[in-house]
């Protein structure tokens, strides 16, 4: 990775490392941020509220922004920068974004909204090895709201974009490695827009989940990827579009709900 | 070392006469004897060799949700317990509900020595099983509620499970203008984006059927959380009677939830929360440290939050 002459501060003692690595990617301070193309840019940050990395991505149309925290940084910039340098490689099956060491996997496919209780008795099992109830809780949380994106919102958006014959059929793929939860959701759709999702995580942290909620219609509360993003530590939204959207949620494990509340979120949001 | 059976009876002399025979069938045993689910739940947090208490007999005269309770209860202490339910007779709606609570077995009238050891056989095998099967069968609770009217004005309801899409909360009809109703938290797992938006628009419903206090009960910590960050999640004439607050152990990755209840734990000047809590879970003595950021937790709640240093104790700890 370049690293920005201003990244210093964030970056010390790590720099070296990441110069090895995704040389087309540039990672720079948030605060660097011309108006100028992203694509291949990942923008670091220590300091800024769930609310604040929404409201960044929403004015600047970032695409990959990385917060230091002090367990997975380097981590998670390889990640980002990953992302940002080969987006088609994270749609292939089975991209673990987390450390692979020791880690447990698990895949299901669905193909009807009848299989959910399938889905989650099987997701339950897996998470059973996750232990602390809270972190299972909101593991369970995510996949109830992964699962109302693909089966539910997806097809419906689909429909609307004219993205016709592709099969409503979802892909769960757990990971756990102990330390680190990722729950990634593949759908057959790739109708999602990430403007207007950030557009509208921006709209519910603005207003509020109370008053942003939708009471009326047939669609959805409009909360469910505010709900993803308050469990997680890092969310990817990634599109290829009228083909699939795939979502990546990483949820903190083993760790007190303190700390968990402590970690500073990051967010990447791309289309292909 | 002697077994002991917990038997559960509002009414003395039949709880005597059943006794009576239990003592034929088991004569070495020795028996406790209680007029309510709550007495008895109580009672059994002080009791030393809990592992003793081989099964609990308890009469269908309690409220359903009671015995669920009972029953989460005892499998904290020790899974190995089963539970008897004695009834005159059960609807299949009952022992549809009584399944779900996983009840060993239903005994009815009347009593004999020759069928109640059979049955307490049946339950010990049941129960031994489903202690096999509770360590590989996955918790996901699909979403059901029950409703009972406990007067004309005055209403319950109990919350199991997910509340997510396609799920529907009790329509409560033909109620007096200024009820109450009561909502019971303590099964409830957790509540999707869509399933707050079904909670609000029945909450709605409610009101405009005649409710005009909600009174929260057993609330956990999702449920605060969304009450947190939904404004008007829960109606303004609310209260929130009893909830959970968790704590967690750094070595073991373990979670405990103390449960604080208005009137003993706090009321509406002040709530004291301790810092740290003891368990004894009838494995081992565990000591578990607060685990929320009390200003935010309990932002709902108007009166003064204080801490306390002395170590709370505690003989059970709740599975959810």
């Amino acid at each position: 990775m370049r690293i920005h002459p201003k990244s210093q501060d964030l970056l010390k003692d790590i720099s070296k490392e990441l110069e090895t690595c995704f040389t087309n990617v540039e990672v720079c301070p948030l605060n660097t941020w011309g108006d100028d193309d992203c694509k291949r840019k990942v923008f670091v940050d220590d300091s800024l509220s769930p609310k604040s990395v929404i409201a960044n991505f929403h004015e600047k149309k970032i695409n990959h922004l990385v917060q230091k925290n002090q367990d997975y940084f380097i981590q998670d910039l390889k990640r980002a920068a990953f992302i940002a340098d080969q987006p088609e490689k994270y749609f292939e099956p089975g991209t673990v974004l987390i450390d692979t060491e020791g880690a447990d996997n698990l895949t299901i496919t669905i193909n009807s909204r009848e299989e959910k209780v399938m889905l989650i008795d099987k997701a339950m099992e897996f998470l059973k090895r996750v232990g602390n109830e809270t972190a299972i809780q909101s593991a369970v949380s995510v996949i109830e709201e992964l699962y109302m994106n693909a089966m539910i919102d997806a097809p419906k958006e689909a429909n609307k974009l004219g993205i016709t014959g592709r099969p409503t059929t979802c892909t769960f793929e757990l990971s756990y490695n102990k330390k680190q939860l990722q729950i990634g959701c593949t759908d057959s759709h790739g109708s999602l827009d990430v403007g207007k999702l950030i557009a509208r995580l921006n709209e519910v942290y603005e207003k509020g989940a109370g008053e942003a909620i939708r009471l009326d219609g047939d669609g959805g509360a409009g909360l469910g990827c505010f709900f993803l993003f308050e469990q997680c530590s890092t969310v990817i939204f990634g599109v290829k579009k009228g083909i699939h959207t795939k979502v990546s949620c990483l949820l903190p494990t083993n760790i007190s709900s303190r700390k968990r509340n402590e970690i500073k979120k990051g967010l990447l949001g791309f289309e292909i | 070392m002697a077994s002991t059976y917990v038997v559960i009876d509002v009414n003395k002399s039949r709880m005597n006469t059943f006794v009576a025979v239990l003592r034929q069938a088991e004569p070495e045993a020795q028996f406790l004897k209680f007029a309510s689910i709550n007495e008895c739940q109580t009672a059994l947090c002080t009791v030393d060799n809990i592992n003793s208490v081989k099964g609990v007999f308890v009469k269908l005269d309690s409220n359903l949700m009671q015995i669920s309770y009972l029953i989460e209860h005892l499998t904290a202490m020790n899974p190995d317990m089963y539970v008897i339910v004695l009834a005159n007779e059960v609807s299949l709606e009952i022992m549809k509900s009584l399944v779900q609570f996983k009840v060993s077995q239903v005994l009815m009238p009347p009593y004999d020595v020759n069928t109640l050891k059979l049955k307490m056989k049946q339950a010990e095998n049941f129960q031994s099983l489903l202690v096999k099967e509770l360590k590989t069968l996955p918790v996901y609770r699909k979403f059901n509620s029950w409703h009972e009217a406990i007067s004309q004005n005055m209403h319950v309801i109990y919350l199991i499970g997910w509340l997510a899409e396609n799920c529907d909360l009790p329509a409560i009809k033909n109620i007096p203008k200024n009820s109450t109703l009561l909502v019971d938290c303590n099964l409830l797992d957790g509540i999707s984006s869509i399933g707050v938006r079904t909670w609000l628009l029945w909450v709605k419903e409610m009101k405009a059927a005649g409710i005009s206090k909600f009174i929260f009960n057993n609330v956990r910590s999702f449920f605060i959380n969304q009450i947190n960050v939904v404004t008007g999640f829960i109606p303004e004439e609310s209260s929130i009677d009893s909830f959970y607050i968790r704590y967690y152990n750094e070595e073991t990755d373990e979670e405990f939830e103390l449960p604080l209840k208005r009137g003993e734990s706090f009321n509406e000047k002040e709530i004291v929360v301790p810092n740290c809590v003891k368990v004894n879970d009838g494995s081992a003595e565990k000591i578990y440290f607060l685990d929320e950021q009390l200003d935010k937790t309990l932002a709902f709640y108007k009166g003064k939050i204080k801490t306390s240093d002395v170590i709370a104790n505690y003989n059970f700890k709740r599975t959810g």
